[in-house]
This record gives C-alpha cells, structure tokens and sequence, in this order.
C-alpha cells in the first residue's frame, strides 16, 4: 500500500488546545464538587426532593437522547418504556426479589419491548416510528390501568421495598441523591463517550444523511434499532429506581403526554450531545417552579416558549453560548499545519503508476449482465451489459439523462432493477442493501456531495471503516480494551485515507466547513477507508477548475495503484480521456459502444450522440 | 432586455457563480453552455429569484430585479421551465396549462385562447389533455412543461436542459418548436449541455466553466473555437 | 337489531374521525407535516360552538357559519405561529411545535371556558327516529350529511376551482409552484385554514354527542392520526374509508369483546397495519424522479 510509509510521520493530534482543555477540566471538577456538596445544606427539603426527581428525569432524557438525538429519530414511548421498568420492577420486588435482580430484568423487558416496536417500523420511514411509539404508549397506558390484578388499576401497587446497598438500606433524600446521582453520572458517562465510539459515529452519521451512511457500510436499521433498545434500557433502569425512591407506583406519568414531555426536553436542551439533555431536563424540572406565579397561563406560554427557541436557537439552549460568542468574537480558523512534507500530494507517487500503466487485462472484477430498470413507462436502463476488469479504470460516459447515474445506484444497491444481474467476482449483488454490498467491496461517492456535516473529516472517514470492524457493538460500547486498540487502529487507517486524498492538514475540522472540491476528496476518502475492490465514481470532477481535475486524475491514477479497480461515471472528457483504460458509452439506457480510448474516439456513433444531431440547422433569419 | 451584472452566488461555503455577466436582447435565442456543476442552472435560478445573489445586479427591461420574489417575477414576464422538466404529477396536462396561466389570470378571466395556441404549438397535448401528467412520456412531459411556461405569457422563457433524457427524434421537434416560439415574439435564454443542439439554434452563446463565463459569441464563434469544440462537442 | 344499531353509531363516531383526518391531510398533503395539534383545533371548534351557540344565543343558521369562520382565521393564525417561524427545520423538531401549538390551544382554552365538560346544543336537539328496534338521533344523520357535504365540497374545491389546483400545485412541487406565479404563501396558508375548518366542523358535529372539555382533543386527535396510517398516509379516499371502518371496528368490539379497553382497539390495528401493511390500505403515494 502506497501511502504506509507515510503514515508514522502523521503527528496525532487528539486535543483541543491545551488551555481550553484545562478550562474545561477546571469547570468541570468545579461542577462536580458543587453537584457533591452542595445537596448536603439542602437537607431532607422539597428541593432535594424535586433534584432527586430530576435525575431521574435526566436518565430518560439522556436515554432518549440515543434514538432522537444521536438517530434522528422519533420516540414517543420513552415514558411508557420508563413505565414497563417501574412496573416489571415493582411486581418483581413485591414477589421478593431484591432490587440488583428485578432491575435488570426490568431493563431487559423494556429492551425487548423496543425491539418488537422497531424492527418493522425503523425500516420505514420516519414518522412511522412516531406513530407506532404513540400506538404503543397508549395501548401500555390502558393496560396499567385495566390489567388490576397485576397492575393494581389506577390505585397502582405500594409498599415497594427501597433498595439495600451492601447490606444498607438507604434512607432519607440525601443517601438517594448520591445514589440516584451516581447512576445519572454513569448514564450520562456513557451516552457522552459513545460519541466518540464506532456506534456513535454511525448514528450521527446515519441522522445526517442515512443513504451515505448504507453506503460507508452503516447497517442503518440495525444501528436504529440498537439506539431505541439504548434509549428504552435508560427507561427501563430509570422506572426501577423511581420505584424504589418512592416505595409505590400508578399508571400517572407514564403517559404519551409525558413522553412527549421528555421529548421537548431533549430538543430544548440541544438534540446531538448528552449535554443538551442535562440542560433541557434541569431548565423543565425547574421551569414549573419557577414561574408558578404565572398558574394558569404557565402552560400557554411554555407552548410559545418551546416554538420560540425551537425557531430562534436550531442547537437548542445548548447552542446559545456558542450563538452569543460567534456574535461576539470572529472563530478563528483552526490554522493547524501539518508536517509539509507528508502532504507530497498523491500525484508524485501516483506518476510511476501511470508510467506503468499501458493497456490493462486483469481478472474480471464485476459483470453486469442485462441490467433493465425502469421507472413507470420510463426505460432509464434498457438490457444493459458490462464488464469491468480488475485493476482498470473503467469509464462510464454518455450525455445527461442516458442513465449513468441510474446505473450506479443498481450497483450499489438503491434502485432495484426489474432485469438482469450484477456481480462482484462471484457473488450476486442485486437485491442487497447498500451497506452488504459495500462491505463485499464495492464503494461510491455521490454526484451530489453527501458528507456527514455534524462530525469531523476525520471522522468522516473513520466511519467508513465501519464495516471492516471486528468489534461488537457491545464492547465498542463499554469501550473494552480491545475495542479502544481497535478505535486507534480505524484512527490510523483514517488519517493514511486523509493523507493519500491531500486532506490531513484538515483532519479535526467539523466537515461542513470544508469547500467544494475538499469535499468531494473526503467522500473520495472515506470509501477508500471501506477497502473497497471496486470504487464507483459518479461524477467526481464536477464543479472542480482545471487545476483540482488534474490533481484528481493523478489520485484516481494512484487508487488504480493501489490495486482498486475504479468505475468513473463521468462528463469531463479530459478527465475521461485522461485516465482510463477501457470506456463504455450509455445513451437512452443503452450500451452504445465500448472500448479502449481510441476506438471510442474515432466511433462515428459515439460522435454524433455527444455532438447531438444537428438540428433545425440554421433556420433562423 | 434582460442583463445579467457581476453576479456572485454563494450554496453555503461554495461559490457557485463568480461575477457572471451576460445580456439577452429582445428576439434573441441565447444559450449558456457548459458542464454539469458549472453553474448555468444556478444562473436560471437567480435570473427566476428562487436563488439571491450575494452581489451583483440582474435588471429587466432596466429595472432590477434581483430582491423580488419569484412569483413577482414570473408575474413580470420571466417564465422558468426547470430542469427535469417538473409537470405537477396529480393534475392533469389542462390542468396543469390552467395553472401556468396565474400571473395573468384574474377571476373570470378565460384561459381558451391561451390553451389553443399551446394546442397549436404541440398538438399532442391537446389529444393527452385530461391524462395525468405523470403517466405521460418523457418528450411529452417536456412539451408539457415548456407550454405551462407559455401560458404565463412571458416575454422572456428560460429554459434548462430541455433535451434532458430525450430521443434524438423527439429532441429535434421539441427544438423546432423552440424557434417557432422564438418566432412568436419570445425571447429564450436555453441552458444546454448538448452544446450541439443549442447552438444549431441559438444566435448567440455564452460558455460557463466554473461559476465564470469563460467565452462568449455568436453561435459561429463559438462552434469554431477550439476550446468548445474539444470540451463541449466531443473533439 | 342491536347490531345494526351498532353500527350507525360507529358509523357516525367514524365520519367525525374522518373529517379530522382530512384536515389532517390538508396539511401533510401541502408541506409534509403531521399536525399534532389538529385534535386541539377540533376542541376550539367545540367551544366556539359553544360560545357562539350558548352564550351568544345566536341562531344556528348563523353560529355555524361563524364559528367555521373563526376556525379559518385560527387555522392561519395556527400556521403563523407554528409552521411559519420554523420552515424548513428537521422532521423531528417540526412535530414538537404543532404539539406546542396544541398545548398552547388547550390551556387557552381551560383559562377562556374552563375545565368543566359543556353540554353544546344540537340544530336537531335531542330528536330521534324509531326504525323498528333501531333508534338513529337526527342529529347523527346530520353528522353524515355534513360529512358527505365537506367531502364533495372539498372534493369541488380542489379539482374544480382556480384556488383549489394552485393548492394542488403546492402541494405538489412547492418550488414548480412558485415559478409559475402561485403565491404559496397563501396557498399554504389556505391549507391549514382549511384544515381548521374541518376540524371545526368536527368539534361542532362532536360536541353534542359527547361534551365539550379542553382535553377532548387529544384523543381525537390521536385517532385522526390512527386513521391516516390506516388509510395511507396522504390518500383521502383512504382516510375517509379508514375512518368510517374504525368507528364501526370499535363500536362492535367495545359491544361484542370489552369496553374496557375500547381505545385500544384502534392503537392495536394501527400496530398491526405497521406490521403488515405499513404503506396502509390505499398506499402512500410515492413518486420516482429519475
């Protein structure tokens, strides 16, 4: 591989400034130890009372943070999720096991419960889970009501037994401030790493823009419903120890009303970062108390209030900090330079390749025999056939609308054709989901650009490195030793994509503030990160100038070297011309021609479809 | 009658259009020619207000344009015939004419004479008239689109990619047409990639690479030159 | 008999569904929002009823009109507050300020008519036909016939008049839409007026079968949604069809199985429709750009 060499001179660089770090730690152990101390001249009041209370909240809240926040997606069950957990647990307890049984097994039935709900609907999209969430939360509503003999109706169940820490029974509210906090802590903990994990980085990724994220090798359904299991988890643990803070429980507070309380916490709060959600359950915990004078009318202007940020701050209350200082002060570029010498761009090394170049005859790689799409009475692919050889540059050209772009997206899996059949080596790839196909060794970039704009270049990649990941989504999760060599590794692999694309210079910035023609090379780099076989190209020197298309065409050159066969769907015939090896010509879904640069050159056909029949010649006066 | 000044465009960070300047006189058939991304449908988009420059000018019959609203400016006289060609798929082809008559259109007001002239210019319309649009062909959908523009009775008619996915057969009745409307007393600025066709009937061109015009001319210039002939005309 | 008897009262509960569906519609069908404030637009409706029929006095012929009036002003001023100021923003945040919205119309409401369920008159009163062992209130045929009414009136607007294609056009390629001159603005805001009035018409029809409360709107509206699911969502025909369906399931199933858990039946064929039909009974209708 061309670019390992390079990769040791790489110097990592995993922090923030270090003054904004010691900052930020120096905030945080402040934060901490007024959380610690502070409950203790409180005493047993109200207040302690409704804190504890909102720690509770928080663990719902920072749940539903992994399917809504992190996935895009909408739940409304969370409170019955909590209520199935404060039930399960209650019953189990009252039956007389102890507290550190019924709660996972609490846990687990609220996951299952998830399971079942997402499976067929995250699949479909998104506000079906909207609905089969309110479909469930109230059916789970009527049932704790109804179902007396287990739920004991609207009286609910009493005398739940609290919960003994080694022996200790813990008593009055600060003991179960500490306890409750310390969960939270944890639950917390966890949701903020796994944004930093594989897990985390699909599910961003997965909510920005879910085709790239199939096509990086993201079994979107599959993160989904791992999300909403999270989130429903978070529920179930936080119901047990509602149960057990306050000795009983009815069928008040499960409902899709406070669901979608806890909703608007977390979208107030800031949806993305766990942060937002500490933030949006402490301002509505506290809100109600707050403007109590307002009685009647609290409610009428907490409506208004929810539209108004939802309007004014598109980050939630989390985003008004960095909203009133990117006011105050310019941002500063992050005028980070890297070793010079290591972004040699990819042309010098990729000048012996083409030098080696010359006609090329390897191992058929992909064949695609008969391929028929057609949408309504419109034929976009009529039986078309072609074989790509391993090793070459294989350009697909024709003029707009013959179906270049309709022919990659069978290839990768969106469009399923009514005919024919495309094969990588031996294996069939019609039929798949785009996230098998690209983890048999097929990737592709996207006509029009689709990066990740909430994560980092980095990053970016890094997800594509997702589907050569040997971890399970349990051990990335709770980050096990194995699992943090492998995060380094996905790291490394990344940042030897970003320097062989030219791009590490840029590697922490957040995507989005990348310009045009950087993007195309980082989707470029984040399919070479899925170590595809083949790469498909659609159009990557689109809205590239003279000189970034010359720079591209020694990177396509230099993949080539890296023994990765490339198909390029494109227009810019310098490019074309430029770089391939063999060209097949679509035009109205057909295969026009096809062969070596020459021939298509001199094909009379090829000519008259790109040149366009000359029309109404000059008949105009 | 329609001037193009200085017109920068910005899609978040990416430039798109950088100072692009161009006239259309009255009569005129004018085409902007160049790649995929170069920024010629984005030239239509600011031209129809759908886009705001972050400078320059665009005035119409002298007065300037560029802070209106669409609507407003389709009401002025400048129709918009997209790329893809758009038809609204639920209604049908009269009803969708029905609708392209809205910038005139007062109560009352009866849309017959309109609709026979666009029946003349594509009579396959008038025999598809209450077929729903989306179950119609791709040429026929173009005629469609290109006569709903007609029945806002513009004095000008962009037109984008027009020859998009369509049989060469059907490229050049549709073209024809193009002239013959042209004829009619209507201006057109074409968006072309099939630089061939646009430039078999335009009378002058500009070439955009790039978000810039890089080239301008009649249409004779321009197919001569060598750049456009290696870029845009296949060699 | 006691069947039959059924099932004009589930028919009957089923048209009400169905107009709130429509509104529902109306909405989506323009800019792809689910209302989750249509069922608390309906309890306005109710109340204005209420207002213009109780306490104005006024006649029927005349509070009718009126309130479905006021209900159009509502609409717009609905779409101002909480669609205008937020265009454009992600689905999973725009769902949130129709509940706002909601929210903010029940707790005005509690403050303006309090929280006691109001009896609201009837135009038939309490008048009632015998058909052998079948008893059919006119007021329930009236709910049919303003149900068909609306239905060929909507059916009218939109395919027979000017205003009404320009509110197809919008919906159906809001830029399109802009560039052959249709101010969509308006159009938009035609459509949750319209929306408003449906569900008026609904709160009007509702509130003398049941009573008007400021919370009567959630669970109404909860079914409105439930139908559109079933239905497919963005097809009227199947909203409409769906709605009649799910009064009727409902009715039969609380009299023949259990009334306890009557408002579960609806919730349980919505999840089941997901399992096995998710693009419901007439299907979403999906177009293909190539």
């Amino acid at each position: 591989m061309n670019g390992s060499p390079v990769v040791a001179t790489v110097s990592p660089r995993e922090r923030s400034p270090v003054q904004q770090s010691r900052w930020r730690l120096f905030a945080l152990a402040l934060g901490a130890i007024a959380v610690v101390v502070l409950p203790h001249f409180l005493g047993d009041s109200y207040v302690l009372q409704l804190v504890n209370f909102g720690l509770i909240g928080l663990i719902v809240v920072v749940g539903l943070n992994y399917i809504t926040g992190y996935c895009g997606q909408i739940n409304f069950a969370q409170a019955a999720f909590y209520g199935i957990g404060a039930y399960t647990t209650a019953v189990l307890m009252l039956k007389g096991l102890s507290f550190w049984l019924a709660m996972p097994l609490a846990a687990m039935a609220t996951g299952l419960c998830s399971v079942v709900l997402g499976v067929p609907t995250l699949r479909l999209r998104a506000f079906y889970l909207a609905m089969a969430t309110i479909g469930f939360s109230e059916i789970v509503q009527l049932v704790l009501i109804h179902w007396e003999p287990v739920t004991g109706g609207t009286s609910g169940l009493r005398g739940i037994p609290g919960v003994s820490l080694f022996g200790f029974a813990l008593q009055g509210q600060l003991q179960h401030y500490y306890f409750l906090l310390a969960w939270a802590a944890f639950g917390l903990w966890l949701a903020v790493r796994v944004r930093s994990t594989q897990l985390g980085r699909s599910m961003l990724a997965l909510r920005d823009t879910e085709i790239a994220a199939e096509v990086a090798g993201v079994n979107t359904t599959r993160i989904k419903s791992i999300a909403l299991a999270l989130s429903a988890i978070y529920a179930g643990i936080a119901g047990a120890l509602y149960v057990t803070y306050i000795g009983y429980v009815s069928p008040d507070g499960f409902s899709t009303g406070q669901s979608i309380q806890y909703y608007t916490m977390l979208i107030i709060g800031g949806t993305g970062s766990a942060v937002g959600a500490v933030v949006g359950t402490i301002t509505l915990t506290a809100l109600p108390e707050l403007l109590r004078f307002l009685r009647e009318w609290y409610l009428v202007l907490y409506g208004l209030g929810v539209i108004a940020i939802i309007a004014v701050l598109p980050g939630g209350l989390v985003g008004l900090p960095r909203r009133l200082r990117r006011r105050s002060a310019p941002t500063t570029a992050p005028a980070h330079v890297s070793t010079a010498t290591v972004e040699a761009s990819p042309a010098a090394s990729a000048s012996s390749a083409s030098a080696a170049e010359a006609t090329r005859t390897g191992e058929m790689i992909l064949s695609i025999k008969g391929v028929t799409q057609r949408f309504g009475g419109l034929i976009a692919l009529d039986d078309v056939n072609i074989d790509v050889r391993e090793g070459t540059v294989h350009a697909v050209i024709g003029p707009n609308g013959a179906g270049k772009t309709c022919f990659l997206n069978v290839l990768t899996g969106a469009y399923i054709p009514q005919a024919g059949s495309v094969k990588l080596l031996d294996r069939e790839l019609l039929g798949l989901r785009p996230f098998q196909i690209t983890h048999l060794g097929l990737s592709r970039n996207f006509q029009n650009i689709r990066i990740y704009p909430s994560l980092s270049v980095l990053e970016n990649v890094m997800v594509g490195q997702a589907c050569r990941s040997s971890i399970n989504t349990l051990q990335s999760f709770l980050g096990t030793p194995a699992s943090r060599r492998e995060e380094r590794a996905i790291k490394l692999a990344a940042r030897e994509a970003l320097v062989f694309v030219g791009l590490s210079e840029h590697a922490d910035r957040p995507a989005e503030s990348l310009a045009y023609a950087q993007r195309r090379l980082l989707e470029i780099a984040r399919a070479i990160a899925t170590q595809p076989r083949v790469l498909l190209l659609d159009e990557p020197a689109a809205g590239m100038n003279v000189q970034e298309s010359t720079e591209l065409m020694a990177l396509i050159r230099a993949i080539r070297a890296r023994g990765t066969t490339i198909v390029l769907v494109e227009h810019n015939m310098r490019l074309v011309m430029g770089v391939s090896d063999r060209i097949s010509v679509l035009d109205f879904g057909k295969k026009l021609a096809e062969g070596s640069k020459d021939e298509i050159r001199q094909n009379p056909a090829v000519i008259e479809a790109y040149l366009g029949q000359t029309v109404t010649k000059d008949s105009r006066a | 009658m329609l001037e193009v000044e200085g017109v920068d465009v910005q899609y978040g960070p990416v430039a798109a259009l950088r100072g692009v300047s161009f006239q259309v006189r009255e009569g005129e058939i004018v085409t902007l020619v160049g790649a995929n991304g170069s920024g010629k449908s984005t030239c239509l988009r600011t031209i129809s207000g759908l886009l705001r420059p972050t400078a320059g000018t665009i005035r119409f019959r002298g007065k300037a344009i560029v802070d209106d609203n669409p609507e407003d400016i389709v009401r002025s006289g400048i129709a918009h015939c997209p790329e893809g060609r758009r038809v609204f798929p639920g209604l049908t082809v009269r009803e969708n004419l029905e609708v392209g008559a809205t910038p005139w259109r007062r109560r009352g007001d009866s849309v017959a004479d309109d609709l026979e002239r666009v029946y003349d210019l594509f009579p396959r319309l008038k025999d598809r008239s209450t077929q729903a649009a989306w179950s119609m062909s791709g040429g026929e959908q173009q005629m469609l689109a290109v006569g709903r523009a007609l029945m806002g009775r513009p004095k000008v008619l962009l037109l984008d990619e027009p020859s998009l996915g369509l049989a060469p057969i059907v490229i050049e009745q549709l073209f024809e047409r193009i002239v013959s409307i042209n004829k009619l007393g209507v201006t057109i600025l074409l968006v072309e990639q099939n630089a061939g066709v646009a430039l078999s009937v335009a009378t002058r061109g500009y070439v955009l690479e790039n978000g810039q015009v890089v080239l301008e001319g009649t249409t004779d210039e321009l197919r001569h030159h060598p750049r456009v002939r290696e870029a845009y005309l296949g060699g | 008999m006691q069947l039959l008897q059924l099932v004009i009262n589930g028919l009957a509960m089923g048209a009400i569904y169905a107009l709130v569906a429509l509104g529902l519609l109306q909405i989506f069908n323009a800019v792809r929002i689910v209302n989750f404030g249509q069922g608390q637009l309906l309890m306005v409706g109710a109340f204005l009823g209420l207002s213009t029929i109780v306490q104005a006095g006024l006649p029927m012929w005349l509070a009718y009109p009126v309130t479905l009036a006021a209900m159009a002003v509502i609409g717009v001023v609905f779409m101002l507050v909480a669609y205008y100021p937020v265009r454009g923003k992600p689905y999973y945040v725009l769902i949130l300020t129709t509940i706002a919205m909601g929210i903010v119309l029940e707790n005005l409401a509690l403050i303006i008519w309090g929280p006691l369920p109001q009896a609201v008159p009837s135009p038939f009163g309490s008048a009632q036909w015998q058909f052998g062992g079948v008893t059919v209130s006119l007021h329930v045929l009236f709910v049919f016939a303003v149900t068909a009414v609306m239905l060929l009136g909507q059916w009218w607007f939109f395919n027979r008049t000017t205003y009404g294609r320009m509110m197809q056009a919008t919906a159906q390629d809001m830029e399109m839409a802009r560039l052959v001159g249709v101010r969509v603005r308006y159009t938009i805001a035609g459509a949750f007026a319209l929306a408003a009035v449906f569900a008026g018409a609904g709160g009007l029809l509702v509130a003398p079968m049941f009573l008007a409360e400021p919370s009567m709107g959630g669970s109404l509206g909860l079914k409105a949604y439930v139908v559109s699911v079933i239905g497919g969502f963005g097809s009227l025909q199947g909203a409409v069809i769906a709605g009649l369906l799910l009064g009727v399931v409902e009715t039969l199933a609380a009299g023949y199985i259990s009334s306890t858990y009557r408002d579960a039946y609806a919730f349980i064929i919505m999840i089941t429709m997901l399992f096995v039909m998710p693009r419901g009974l007439f299907g979403e209708k999906i177009s293909e750009r190539v």
